[in-house]
């Protein structure tokens, strides 16, 4: 009795043993599966574009102008939020009020209120920001690489090109003192190009004024501006004027109110001297 | 002929070089700008009459400058200057600039206090007749706005002022001010329980009551030249044993007033067609209300709006352009719908809060303001025509700390603004708001209530 007990016993144990060995093998083999697929196979994409979302909707707040253009995000509740402090509205307008007054044309805003997704996970735009985000740091560090390519190329050109002060750029020269039409700034050149012309951008918006009356009216012009190495006004011109007096004199006043400007790095004198920057008032 | 064809696709051929040309160049795009209130300097008026007659007609100038200064500083385009901080004594100097006129003002003591507008003038009083001389320049150009005369028995000196700030407006935007507009509404500032329909112009002044049943009259709408007015009035008609609520038609113009609608139960909310030859109107005849189409004598049209069994469809309002706008609980709560002259394109507009009612068109038929509630009270909102872009006007608390109610909102005739009545002081009084409710201000102030106020256009 004894003996066929302890057999029995020793059986189950194998059997056990084995069962467990199985289970394991399986799991490694479906976890392997999963791990190859996730490597080798891009995920599907999930096609969220029938999920139904439905949201509680309220009134809006009473917003200043200047948040229109966001009033979806502050106000989840499906209830009326307190009104926002907007009591006498001070003589001068805040100065950001109409410089953001625009982006009213984009949809978000026109949707009442609706409570914000909060799931994050879920929201494709997010997702494409995200990717979007890591593209252009890729972006950035190409750009990294070209530059130092350029300043190795430069190097070995400075002995050639010695003298002329003028140093080449990637495939786009500078001649003499005008950009051969069609050319495109890289490396350096066009970085610094980039954050000057963000500078004078933010220099110019902060004197950007227009009376009230003029305002609303859709009014648009452009002006060409010349500047010299100093950052100095060489010239300015309405070269697509709004057909309204006034505003373009306002136009003018806002450039004239601006100089000098921030002074233009060394190499990118030429192109704002020569060729000059086109500014739309307001676009 | 054939060189010119040529030209042409020589030119369509090139087109993309150039433009491709200038995409090149550096561009910056400097977006929306901020905006200010002009500075405006506005001296007090001076006399042009025989001294003698200075001090007698002293409270004219008065109130020729205070109209107008409170037209323009409601049109939010201009801040006044402090009168302390003038350089000049503009008692002494004259309307027009120095060299031109010998003892004239200079421009450089309103530009060094930094002036964007000047705006000189004097009056003169003569028998029963006003004269005001105006003089609007631009400081910064030195350069004369507007020129402009007016004259006008005393009685019209606020009208005078009127008149000059909407030339104000014209001058400097092409478009005319709202000042020459008057309102309708219904108060009970007659005495008593009664509400009755009172005209008055814009900014409460030269208030005038056009009914008198010493009962309630409701909801009164102008016609389009703002000759009639249509209201609603429970009257005892000879014969009846009820009173009920009646549609009535007054001429301002002849005095005539007709009985045009009196049909069993509700006759209400009238709106005229923008040729004002029909009305639009609630009638409910026993059963659930809807909106028909009749003509000025009472006729019925058409059925604009059917059912659904019990819901309601009230508070029509017609467009310039003949688009309808009313209030239905067709959907479970009253909301505002959209629908072509005849009814048809029937079109949902607010989906938010719980209770939206009283819609008003703008002008240029773009956008459409409306009460809704949320919570306990009313407030003001204005939405694009189909709905999007929906903004708060109004949000004030009354003295108890509670919300204040803010109902029946009316558009300008210039579409800048919106007036409606408000709780937050105790009493139902009238308020404007800008359009995009950065500004307020009360226009009534006493101690009566005010009920569905309605803007004209400018009434000449």
């Amino acid at each position: 009795m004894n003996y066929i007990e302890e057999h029995e016993q020793q059986n189950n144990d194998e059997q056990v043993t084995r069962g467990i060995g199985i289970s394991f093998a399986l799991h490694a083999l479906v976890i392997s599966i999963f791990t190859l697929k996730t490597v080798f196979f891009t995920p599907e994409t999930i096609d969220f574009t029938q999920a139904v979302r439905v949201d509680m909707v309220g009134l809006p707040d009473k917003t200043p102008p200047k948040d229109l253009a966001a009033p979806a995000k502050e106000n989840p509740k499906p209830a009326l939020p307190a009104k926002e402090e907007v009591k006498e509205k001070p003589a001068e307008k805040p100065p950001e009020k109409v410089a953001e007054k625009k982006p009213e044309p984009k949809p978000e805003p026109v949707k009442l209120p609706p409570a914000k997704p909060k799931e994050d996970g879920v929201n494709l735009e997010k997702v494409k920001a995200k990717q979007q985000n890591a593209l252009d740091k890729l972006k950035a560090m190409a750009a990294l690489e070209k530059i130092k390519e350029d300043v190795a190329e430069e190097k070995k050109k400075t002995a050639t090109n010695a003298g002329t002060g003028k140093s080449d750029t990637g495939s786009a020269p500078i001649r003499g003192n005008v950009v051969s039409p069609g050319s495109s700034l890289t490396g350096i050149a066009k970085l610094q190009n980039d954050s000057y012309v963000s500078d004078l951008d933010r220099h110019i918006k902060q004197n950007w004024t227009i009376p009230e009356w003029l305002a609303k009216r859709d009014y648009k012009a452009q002006v060409r501006l010349y500047i010299d190495s100093r950052g100095n006004i060489l010239d300015r011109k309405i070269v697509k004027s709004s057909g309204n007096p006034s505003y373009d004199e306002e136009v003018i006043a806002t450039i004239d109110r601006s100089a000098p400007f921030p002074a233009p790095p060394e190499k990118l004198i030429a192109v704002f001297s020569v060729d000059g920057i086109l500014i739309g008032f307001p676009e | 002929m054939m060189k010119q064809i040529l030209a042409l696709i020589l030119i369509l051929g090139l087109s993309p070089l150039i433009s491709h040309a200038q995409s090149n160049g550096i561009y910056i795009k400097m977006g929306e700008a901020r905006t200010k209130k002009s500075l405006t300097a506005f001296p007090p008026l001076q006399y042009s009459g025989s001294p003698s007659t200075a001090s007698r007609n002293q409270g004219v100038g008065i109130e020729i400058f205070n109209t107008i200064t409170n037209d323009l500083s409601v049109s939010s385009y201009f801040q006044f200057i402090n009168q302390s901080a003038f350089l000049e004594d503009t008692a002494k100097t004259g309307l027009m600039p120095a060299p031109g006129l010998p003892n004239g003002f200079k421009f450089q003591s309103w530009s060094s206090i930094g002036a964007d507008f000047l705006i000189r003038a004097g009056y003169s009083v003569v028998g029963n007749e006003v004269t005001l001389e105006t003089y609007t320049y631009h400081v910064p150009r030195a350069a004369l706005v507007l020129g402009k005369k007016y004259k006008g028995p005393v009685s019209s000196a606020r009208r005078i002022a009127h008149t000059f700030s909407n030339d104000v407006l014209k001058a400097l935007t092409g478009e005319e001010g709202p000042f020459l507009s008057r309102v309708v509404v219904s108060s009970d500032r007659a005495g008593g329980q009664g509400k009755e329909i009172f005209v008055m112009d814009w900014d409460g002044a030269n208030s005038e009551q056009v009914s008198r049943h010493r009962s309630i009259a409701i909801s009164p709408a102008w016609s389009p030249d703002g000759k009639k007015i249509a209201y609603t009035s429970y009257v005892k008609r000879v014969g009846a044993k009820f009173r009920n609520a009646d549609m009535l038609l007054l001429d301002l113009t002849t005095g005539k007033r007709s009985l045009i609608s009196y049909r069993q139960g509700i006759n209400s909310g009238a709106s005229f067609s923008p040729d004002g030859r029909n009305i639009y109107l609630t009638i409910s005849q026993g059963t659930s209300p809807d909106i028909y189409k009749m003509t000025l004598d009472g006729t019925l049209v058409g059925k604009i709006t059917n059912g659904p069994s019990g819901a309601l469809n009230v508070e029509p309002n017609v467009s310039n352009s003949g688009q309808l706008a009313f209030s239905s609980d067709r959907a479970g709560r009253p909301m505002i719908y959209t629908a072509n002259a005849d009814g048809s394109g029937l079109k949902r507009i607010t989906f938010a809060g719980v209770f939206n009612s009283s819609p008003s068109w703008s002008p240029d038929g773009k956008k459409i303001a409306f009460a809704g509630q949320s919570d306990n009270n009313f407030d003001i909102f204005v939405m694009n025509a189909d709905g999007t872009g929906m903004i708060r006007l109004t949000s004030a608390k009354k003295p108890n700390g509670k919300m204040a109610s803010n109902e029946d909102p009316s558009f300008s005739p210039d579409g800048r603004f919106v007036m409606y009545t408000s709780n937050r002081t105790g009493k139902n009084q009238i308020y404007i708001s800008t359009v995009d409710g950065t500004e307020e201000r009360r226009v009534t102030n006493d101690n009566y209530n005010y009920f569905k106020p309605k803007w004209s256009r400018n009434i000449d």
